[in-house]
């Protein structure tokens, strides 16, 4: 222990937090050569993962793709569908047939040249929508087409997209490869005890059947328990219940009707009392869940409203209720240990940021870890502030759904008081009111959400400026000639895209080539 | 369009097969299927390009017959302009199909559509009272051993996209005022070739894949033998 060299890194906890987090460094670091950094991970056999999130970001293909994993592999592993978005129902208010798309493409870059003002200034077409005027794949995704084709390259899209997968089978996935192929040491133990140092930082981990896990650096993957860096470290936790108001959630898993059943092409995200219903198209089934506040709603009433949801099918099938503590620990780095996934903060599920937000970090820790632990301390600040950072973002993002609706019941109304409400989305909403959404709203290289989305989630909201002056933005032939290009490339992407399940069942079958 | 069916002695009794049909079948088709076999030979001929079929993804070694979609440069009034044909365009309207995905029994159908065949008694019969004509046998035949040396195609390939020798190239063929962009080929990359680490390449030697590999690159050079006959 006398050398100042990190040579050991020790993740404990196996979830897809964890084992995300060991693939992605021992990726990095070339973990297979012996001499270079040794990657371990502790894994409790008996303490489940959580088991949910089934949603993830279009930056997963390019983590899979450098984690050398194939995506025919991938997706039929985890039983994994494409995802081009989330169509939100309901969410304007409380009249019926009111939804609106948060898509992954649009079809010209909007900090090149923003359509948005001359959509709001009617240049599309008095009654499109924004999603549909901008982009070609909220047409594909009602008519439950793929982003891509059999002939498209692995990891590439004709559209951009995300996936949906089984978060049980896809931490299995990513455990195999990480032991087989990159060289990760696993070790099947529960942590019993965290031994710390003269200077406060972790010294080793006790388990029950493996003695002492020494280490130099350790990486806190234990979920909302936060073993080491809340329990052992003693660092606090900062509640945003009084922002966003669920708290729980229930689960139910839906087998498809029938083997060949349509594929949703994206995640259906639709308005509730109390909350919201996520339902999610895998493969072999639906997962569905209603994330609920139970301020608002009894547990039994919750229950009973996600089965209403799913309708007859539901009789014979379980439910599954999970408490979730919204909000972040008040540092996510300190001295020589650093928490990603739930260890780390936890907002609801709404926008599918979770499993992002720990490729982001994995991939900082990649980047920033230094060679001695004389530096940790520029690491952690530099960590620290960063992921500060984008998880006000993210709380703010998914705080703005809420504020931007009318709909009438209590959940909803508390969620619009002004107490409830960040003064930084605050203050972004009231410029919003007077101008559109801009590329300098956006000034951070790592804001976890980019312009386009707050423009998907604005206009589809209904959230227009109070004004746009007639003598700016008056480029009106260009954006014409635009939004007419966005019309025909939709129109050929409907007659060339396959459905979704047609294309799953081909790679099934032949697989996507590599070139 | 076609119309692909399994050959029945019952339905197709009456059906004849006109011999010397021509071309007309593959007018519209820049790209036409090739064995491995075929290399050495079709390389004097078109480029050998590797594109992917639009059902399965799944590369198919192709001779480039023409510059632009639907274009038959060596097809011309019933005759053909190259040295060498494909035997694939021998083979219409005949095809032979696996029975099941990795069975090695074929059935043998037909493409109903095609103008080779006539109703009206012209040519060679298929079936004499329900029996395969020798005409028939034959050409049923070729196509099981056509299909045969595609399955030994596909195993080719599969090896070349292992050892990732195979690449993506936009064919940009210009001369004069004529300028084609042909998307979607696939090409046997020198530079890959020549950078395989040795015991790799050695493989190669052994399963006999050299000559094919050298034959396809070589092809390349066919391209000008394709503007002059679009000239
Ligand atoms: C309702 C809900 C819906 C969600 N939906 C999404 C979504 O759509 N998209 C998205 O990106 N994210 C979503 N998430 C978040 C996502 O599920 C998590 O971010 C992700 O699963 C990571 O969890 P984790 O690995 O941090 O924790 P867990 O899955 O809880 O894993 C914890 C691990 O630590 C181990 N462990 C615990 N204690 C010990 C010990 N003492 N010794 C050894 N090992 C121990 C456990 O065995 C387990 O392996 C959702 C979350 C919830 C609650």
């Amino acid at each position: 222990m006398s050398s100042d060299e990190i040579n050991t890194i020790v993740i404990v906890g196996g979830g897809t937090a964890g084992w995300l987090t060991a693939a992605n460094l021992a990726k990095s670091f070339n973990s297979k050569v012996p001499g270079n950094i040794k990657v371990k991970l502790i894994e409790s056999p008996d303490i489940p993962t959580i088991g949910v999130g089934e949603g993830t970001w279009p930056t997963m293909r390019a983590t899979l793709a450098r984690l050398g994993i194939k995506e025919s592999h991938f997706l039929a592993t985890c039983n994994a569908t494409f995802k081009q978005g989330t169509k939100f129902i309901g969410w304007q208010n409380d009249q019926h047939h009111n939804q609106y798309y948060h898509l992954f493409t649009s079809i010209f870059d909007p900090t090149q040249f923003n359509l948005a003002p001359y959509w709001l200034k009617g240049v599309a077409g008095q009654s499109v929508p924004y999603a549909s005027a901008v982009s070609a794949q909220s047409a594909l995704v009602e008519l439950g087409l793929a982003p891509k084709k059999i002939t498209t390259k692995e990891y590439e899209g004709i559209q951009n997209y995300a996936y949906h997968l089984d978060a049980g089978k896809f931490s299995e996935l990513l455990k195999e490869h990480s032991i087989h192929s990159l060289g990760v040491e696993f070790i099947s133990a529960n942590v019993t005890d965290v031994n710390l140092s003269s200077d406060g930082s972790i010294a080793n981990v006790q388990t029950d059947t493996h003695n002492k896990i020494e280490g130099d650096f350790f990486i806190d993957c234990t979920g909302f328990k936060s073993l080491l860096l809340g329990e052992a470290l003693g660092v606090g936790f900062t509640s945003i219940k009084d922002t966003l108001l669920t708290d729980h959630a229930v689960t139910i898993q839906v087998p498809y009707e029938h083997e060949d059943s349509p594929i949703n092409a994206c995640t259906h995200s639709t308005a509730q009392d109390a909350g919201w219903i996520w339902d999610i198209g895998l493969t072999n089934r639906r997962g569905v869940g209603y994330v609920y506040s139970s301020q608002h709603v009894s547990h039994e009433d919750a229950e009973a409203t996600l089965r209403q949801y799913i309708g007859d099918s539901a009789q014979r099938l379980t439910a599954r209720k999970i408490k979730i503590d919204l909000g972040y620990r008040n540092k996510f780095w300190h001295k020589n240990c650093v928490a990603v996934g739930l260890s780390a903060a936890f907002v609801e599920p709404l926008e599918a940021s979770a499993i992002f937000l720990i490729e982001a970090a994995s991939n900082m820790i990649a980047d920033q870890l230094p060679s001695s632990r004389q530096a940790l301390q520029f690491a952690e600040r530099k960590f620290n502030e960063s992921f500060m950072f984008r998880w006000s973002k993210t709380i703010d993002f998914i705080k703005m759904h809420y504020v931007l609706s009318d709909r009438k019941s209590p959940f909803w109304q508390d969620n619009k008081l002004s107490s409830t409400i960040p003064a930084s989305l605050k203050n972004a909403l009231a410029s919003w009111q007077e101008q559109s959404v801009s590329a300098y709203d956006f000034a951070h290289v790592y804001e976890p959400f980019p312009m386009e989305s707050y423009q998907y989630v604005l206009y589809g909201m209904g959230n227009k400026p109070k004004n746009i002056a007639a003598n700016r933005y008056t480029d009106i032939d260009k954006a014409k000639a635009q939004f007419a290009q966005v019309q025909k490339i939709t129109e050929h992407l409907i007659k060339d895209l396959p459905e979704q399940r047609a294309l799953l069942n081909k790679v099934a079958q032949y697989g996507f080539n590599t070139i | 369009m076609t119309t692909i069916v399994p050959l029945d002695s019952q339905k197709h009794q009456s059906l004849s097969l006109i011999s010397n049909a021509g071309y007309a079948h593959i007018q519209q088709s820049h790209l036409l299927p090739l064995t491995v076999h075929e290399f050495a030979m079709a390389a004097t001929n078109f480029p050998i390009v590797f594109v992917k079929d639009a059902q399965t993804g799944q590369f198919k070694a192709c001779a480039l017959v023409g510059l632009k979609p639907e274009q038959n440069l060596f097809s011309k009034n019933s005759q053909w302009l190259g040295s060498y044909i494909p035997e694939f365009a021998k083979l219409h309207p005949f095809v032979a199909v696996k029975t099941e995905a990795n069975s090695d029994k074929y059935v043998i159908c037909i493409d109903e559509s095609s103008e080779s065949l006539s109703q009206k008694g012209e040519g060679d019969k298929l079936f004499n009272d329900s029996v395969a004509s020798e005409v028939l046998t034959q050409r049923g035949n070729a196509a099981v051993a056509w299909a045969q040396k595609s399955d030994l195609t596909d195993a080719f390939i599969r090896h070349l996209l292992e050892v990732e020798i195979i690449q993506s190239q936009s064919l940009s063929i210009s001369k004069e005022d004529q300028s084609y962009n042909l998307t979607g080929c696939y090409v046997v990359n020198e530079a890959a070739l020549n950078n395989l680490d040795p015991q790799v390449f050695m493989s190669l030697k052994d399963k006999g894949y050299l000559a094919p590999i050298y034959a396809a690159l070589l092809s390349l050079n066919q391209v000008g033998n394709l503007l002059k006959l679009a000239d």
